[in-house]
């Protein structure tokens, strides 16, 4: 009986300590993607049998699950996150608890009456066991936890059940409050008009990756891109038509944007290129992008492009010369013009 | 068993404040959730108050306070204190750790303090900083009404843990502020951005209406602004616009709203004037030689009549078009 009691008295002390850790554990990010990706870590540590933990995000609109955590007894896993959609069609049970935003679900290997697609799951993973619950946040799921057991497939009691879900509604206030963060960032930082970075988050950018760039001792490429005759497409065809004009050219800079890449919008019709790591001629790529500009919306555009100066700290002065170089571009052409008429 | 009933309290305690501090990024409802929780996690605690430390004006500002008896209470909140008043607080929140701690029956507490404790009604005090990334951001005081007896080791450390768990909160509180306060800016010139000035002009009109006072609502536009961008580059043309808002703001700094309303073109609202014209041709004289640079400026005096904002900034407009066409660096008031 002594006995008993020592161990209930030790579990609650356990099971507390590692709500306690978890609930410091969130909030040391305000970034949505580390905050899942702390969850899912301290999910899978939590929970004796747990061998894996991986979290994906509900995608209403497209009826989905994105994959957007995880974490196995061997650490995080190396395949690429936010790759990986589950269509919802394929698990309609899922769908419904994730619309309900409450309750769980558990999956055994062993189960003679697992439907086929939920057996496939299990064995891409090579899991014999695992449970799921919604990830809710404020009454509404936001997302889905698995956690799997790879070596056992006997049932999970309920009580490592109720555990999962007092860690995961727990976690509900971290997700939440990076969710408030990053739309409040994603406001102060987005043009409205183009949703590409403004003046301000735009220096912040160059900034940072200058800073990296001292650091790794990796090229920066910085190009400046101006509407020709913008004033004029203005002034002409009105102010919806010089917008949708900036809204084309700032679509193509986000197709040229390889991971890592920046654009904004420095303001009226002039456009920023943040490129670490091109250390090709600038000269070149700036005309590249005059070109592709020209090819996909038929648009003028003036581009300048510079490398970065080793140790190079100010912002203001690498997009300076970038204008400069622009600015060099637009007499050029406009004199080849002139000549040309 | 070497778990005992007051570890267990004390992380029960901890997971609580943990949760509590999670609930909100607020910065103000953050501070209730700690003077609150603080209150209640030490036992012989009777009040606990937070302040945030202005360094530069030297002074504390009162952020909650939390009473056994009554909760929060709203009429503290925002009072100031001078640190040259409490020099010991000063030093611990330079040092960013340890604590201090005042008794009424300690033989080296002075008169003064004494007095001031015998004030208040307390019989002793606490007082902790609050540290975020190695830096204090503002001060923990707790008060025990009833007893002079000494804080022990074990209270004080558990006041210092919970203190540290919080500041996690409070930094992602701090972050979420500061980000708030970039919203409806104009990133360039951290003024108002076009939206907000327009805001900010509508419920100054009400408040102008109802308080049977004017406003004068100026548009300012640069002089050959296209020229400064095209010539020397838009690092020197945006140099010049923040040059323009910076000096705006030290002319009027008791202008309600401040705006950059696109391109080269600010707003700016000002109070019942007396001498609308001369505030004009000052604002004009003033931020043109602060700036260097040639500006034109159309105002108008808002009337009862004046149904919208836009009414009143369609005559300024007017005037700034008649500004304009009148030569550099005028002005032009419509009434």
């Amino acid at each position: 009986m002594a006995r008993d009691n020592g161990g209930k008295s030790d579990r609650y002390r356990r099971e507390l300590e590692v709500l306690h850790r978890i609930a410091v554990t969130l909030s040391r990010s305000l970034s949505f993607n580390e905050v899942l990706a702390l969850l899912a870590r301290e999910l899978m540590s939590a929970v004796d049998r747990a061998s894996e933990c991986a979290l994906s995000l509900w995608d209403v609109e497209n009826d989905q699950l994105v994959d957007i955590a995880a974490y196995t007894e061997h650490g995080a896993p190396n395949w690429p996150r936010g790759e990986v959609y589950a269509p919802l069609d394929l698990y309609p049970e899922t769908r419904a608890m994730l619309e309900a935003g409450a309750g769980y679900r558990e999956y055994r290997i062993t189960d003679p009456t697992l439907p086929v697609e939920d057996r496939e799951v299990l064995e891409h993973w090579g899991w014999r066991s695992n449970i799921e619950l919604p990830l809710v946040v404020e009454g509404h799921s936001v997302g889905l936890i698995e956690v799997a057991d790879h070596r056992s497939a006997r049932p999970w009691s309920a009580r490592d059940v109720a555990f999962c879900q007092t860690i995961s509604s727990q976690a509900a206030l971290a997700v939440r409050n990076a969710q408030l963060y990053e739309d409040l960032r994603q406001q102060v930082d987005r043009d409205p008009l183009t949703e590409l970075l403004n003046h301000r988050a735009f220096y912040e950018r160059l900034a940072e990756e200058l800073a990296r760039s001292e650091r790794t001792a990796e090229p920066v490429a910085v190009f400046v891109l101006d509407l020709d005759e913008f004033k004029h497409l203005n002034d002409t065809r009105g102010h919806l038509a010089g917008d949708e004009a900036l809204r084309e050219l700032a679509t193509v800079l986000r197709s040229v944007c390889r991971a890592g890449d920046t654009a904004g919008r420095l303001g009226g019709d002039e456009f920023g290129l943040i490129m670490p790591g091109a250390a090709a001629d600038v000269d070149a790529l700036a005309a590249e992008l005059v070109e592709r500009v020209r090819a996909v919306t038929g648009l003028s555009v003036s581009a300048g492009g510079t490398l970065a100066a080793p140790a190079e700290r100010n912002p203001m002065r690498t997009v300076g010369r970038a204008d400069r170089s622009m600015l060099a571009a637009k007499q050029t052409a406009k004199r080849t013009h002139r000549r040309a008429a | 068993m070497s778990w005992g009933a007051r570890d267990r309290r004390e992380l029960e305690v901890l997971h609580r404040v943990a949760l509590a501090l999670a609930h909100s990024l607020e910065f103000p409802a953050v501070m209730d959730a700690l003077s609150r929780e603080l209150t209640h996690a030490v036992e012989r605690a009777c009040e606990c108050t937070i302040s945030t430390w202005n360094e530069r004006a030297d002074e504390l500002e009162v952020a909650s306070v939390y009473r056994r008896e009554g909760g929060i209470s709203e009429i503290e909140r925002g009072v100031a204190y001078r640190l040259v008043d409490f020099p010991h607080s000063r030093d611990l929140l330079r040092a960013a750790e340890g604590h201090s701690e005042l008794r009424a029956t300690d033989l080296q507490t002075t008169d003064d303090v004494r007095l001031m404790l015998g004030s208040w009604g307390w019989r002793s005090w606490i007082e902790l900083p609050l540290v975020v990334d190695g830096r204090s951001v503002g001060l923990i005081e707790l008060a025990d009404y009833r007893s002079a007896r000494t804080w022990s080791w074990r209270d004080r450390q558990f006041c210092q843990t919970i203190a540290g768990q919080a500041a996690l909160a409070v930094r992602n509180a701090q972050m979420y502020a500061s980000l708030q306060l970039r919203v409806d800016r104009d990133p360039l010139t951290g003024l108002l951005d076009h939206g907000a000035f327009h805001r900010q002009l509508e419920a100054e009109l009400v408040r102008a209406h109802a308080a049977g006072e004017p406003l004068i609502v100026a548009l300012i536009d640069l002089d050959d602004f296209k020229a400064v961008n095209d010539a020397r580059g838009h690092v020197a043309g945006d140099r010049a616009l923040r040059r323009v808002a910076e000096a705006l703001r030290t002319a009027a700094p008791d202008a309600p709203a401040i705006g950059r309303l696109g391109g080269d073109e600010f707003g700016l609202v000002l109070r019942a004037p007396d001498d609308p014209a001369a505030v004009a041709a000052g604002l004009l004289d003033e931020v043109c030689s602060r700036t260097g640079l040639a500006l034109s400026i159309g105002a108008a005096l808002s009337s009862p009549y004046d149904r919208t904002g836009s009414d009143v900034l369609h005559r300024a407009d007017a005037s700034l078009i008649d500004a304009k066409r009148s030569g550099k660096r005028t002005f032009r008031l419509a009434v």
